[in-house]
Order: structure tokens, then sequence, then C-alpha cells
């Protein structure tokens, strides 16, 4: 289960290994990225290549925590998508605890910012939750008490008083309105 | 077959066949198809000419300008970029959609650091079969069981702490 916003359809990525490179060049590129996520946890590169590589890597993990190290077809499918053998070690023994109880999705997704001219590319950020690494953003300080924060507060305050007050008269006006009518209509 | 004529015969007979051959009779030409095979004089002369593509209609100005300049990199570029924000920690520009670069260049130092300090053949090689937690200087470890990296250096603090002390306590 992907518990994130994918793309419908697949990317061809063409040219992914070169000119050329077609198919068989697309997985290749995939399975080098999910092995390198796996092991260095946070990974560099253009937008649509680790999109596309990202749920390879979380449909992984999922298998291995869903099915465990017992089960032989997930065992055969971690075997082929980890080109280095140390990290079927990893998957099973460190990020299997990990994310068992999870209810997020495994991995997390940042845009980088963008440099000029630059090579034309989008460049993002791939990391697996919970890592080991320092913060990409770290956490926000607090800023009610920042004086913009504190203007604002005060005037929706009285803005709210105001309205309150507005609802009260025109409640009072309606209501002798209200009387009037019925008298002038009993009247004659 | 050949039939020959009945002239020898002593009784001449009214009608007599025509002369006939054993091949099938091919169509000959006839006087119409000459006359379309001749060409006209003009016809002859202007086969001859390689017709070039010339411009049908004139280009303007703009179009011109357009197509010498560029418009994609002048619009990519030159537009005012309306989703600049300031980062809430440092105060850098950066586009609404990205992360902070000026801060994330800290993460990064921090980061290539601690990397080091794991040793290249933990890290490319030799995988840790447990979480990995790191150690700054005057600190101890919570778990003993997890895979331990001392880093030979305090923790850094990633902002000063007279950003975070009000005003009126000093």
């Amino acid at each position: 289960m992907l518990r994130f916003r994918y793309r419908f359809r697949q990317r061809n990525l063409p040219s992914a290994e070169g000119t050329g490179s077609g198919p068989a060049g697309r997985i290749s590129k995939m399975r080098k990225l999910v092995t390198a996520l796996i092991r260095h946890e946070r990974i560099e590169g253009k937008h649509p290549y680790l999109d596309e590589a990202r749920g390879y890597a979380e449909r992984l993990i999922d298998e291995a925590v869903r099915n465990g190290d017992q089960h032989k077809p997930t065992m055969e499918i971690a075997n082929y998508w980890l080109l280095e053998k140390d990290l079927l070690h990893k998957l099973f023994k460190v990020l299997v605890p990990r994310y068992e109880n999870a209810s997020t999705s495994y991995t997390k997704m940042w845009n980088l910012p963008t440099v000029y001219p630059g090579g034309g590319y989008h460049m993002a950020l791939l990391e697996l939750r919970n890592n080991p690494w320092p913060d990409v953003i770290p956490q926000q300080r607090e800023v009610k008490n920042n004086l913009i924060n504190v203007l604002i507060k005060a005037a929706k305050e009285d803005h709210e008083k105001n309205q309150q007050l507005t609802e009260h008269k025109q409640s009072e006006f309606t209501d002798q309105s209200t009387d009037t009518g019925t008298t002038t209509s009993q009247s004659p | 077959m050949i039939v020959l004529p009945l002239a020898a015969t002593k009784e001449r007979e009214p009608y007599h066949p025509a002369l006939a051959y054993n091949v099938i009779p091919v169509a000959t030409p006839t006087h119409d198809q000459d006359c379309d095979d001749k060409q006209s004089l003009l016809d002859t002369i202007m086969s001859n000419i390689l017709w070039a593509a010339v411009p049908k209609h004139r280009r303007s100005p703009t179009k011109r300008l357009i197509r010498r300049n560029g418009y994609t990199y002048v619009r990519d570029f030159m537009t005012p970029k309306k989703n600049i924000v300031a980062c809430l920690e440092c105060g850098h520009y950066h586009e609404r959609h990205t992360i902070c670069g000026n801060c994330y260049e800290k993460v990064k130092e921090e980061t290539e650091t601690m990397r080091e300090a794991m040793g290249e053949d933990t890290r490319l090689y030799n995988q840790p079969k447990s979480e990995v937690v790191f150690v700054y200087e005057n600190e101890k470890p919570e778990d003993e069981n997890k895979f331990i990296v001392e880093v030979d250096k305090p923790r850094p603090e990633w902002f000063s702490h007279s950003l975070l002390t009000k005003a009126k306590t000093r």
C-alpha cells in the first residue's frame, strides 16, 4: 500500500542511462536508486527520477514489513532490487522493525532550491523517515509572540467583538419592526 | 489456319468471308493518343526548373524579433517571481515550494562530518544490522544495543540562544 501521492502513469525515462538505454536502462537506474536510498537513507537527484524510484522503494519496504524474511517471493524481490547484498540484512533487521507500526509513508521527499542558471532540472531530496541524520527542516520556533502575530491577534479579537455588538443591535431592531407590523395589521 | 479466297472457284459466291489471321489483333495507336503525347513548348521549358520554397507571407517585426531572441528564455528568467518567501529560521529567501538553501547547507555540512565519523567501510560495505545512533561529546547513549557512532565534537546548536530569549528577561 502506497501512502503518498503518486503519479498515475509511469515515466518512461528514455535516457535514464544514456540516450537510447530504453526500458532496460530505466529499470537498471531504478534499482541503483533504490539501493542507494536504502544504503544512505538520504539521496539527492533529479526530481522525476527520485519520484519514480520512490514508489519502488516504498513497495519493497512494504512487502518486507508485511511478509517478513521467511517469505520466499519477498526475499526474491529484495534480492532483485538490492544490488548490494549487505543491505538485505539492513532491510529486514533495521527497516522492518522501524516501520512495523507506521501509519504514514516510509519515505519523504523535498524540493531542493533552484539554482540559476542551473542545468534545467528540478532537483529533489529523497529520504527514509526516522533516519539518523539531522532534520532537513529543523523544528519550527514558536512565533506566537512575534509583533505581527500579536497585532493580528488583537485585531481579530476586536473584529469579533464588533461583530457581536452589531448582531445584537440588529436583532433588537428586527424585533421592534415585527412588533409594529403585527400591531398595524391587527388595528383595522 | 488460312482460308484462301474462293476467287478460283467457278461458281462465285456473292458474299465471301474476308481474310483472317491466326493471331489476335493488337490495338493500334489511334489518332487521338498521338495528340496527347505532344507537349507544348512552354511545358518543356518549365519542367526542367526546380521550384524553390519562397515566403508566402510577410513576417511582422514582433515575430521576427521573437524568432531571433527567443521567448521562453525571456519569460523564464526575466519575469519577476511572486513565489519567493523568507525563511522563518534564518531569513534567507527561497521559493515557496523548495526548502531553504542556507539552512540545508548547514544540515549538509553536519551530515558530512557524521558520515566521516561513521567510517567508509561501515557506510559503504557493511551496513550495521541495528539502528545507528550518533553520540556527540559529553553525551551518553540511551540504548546500548544500537550501533553507536561517536563524533568528536559537541552537538551543534543550530540557533543562537540570544534569538530564543526574550528581551525583557535580560
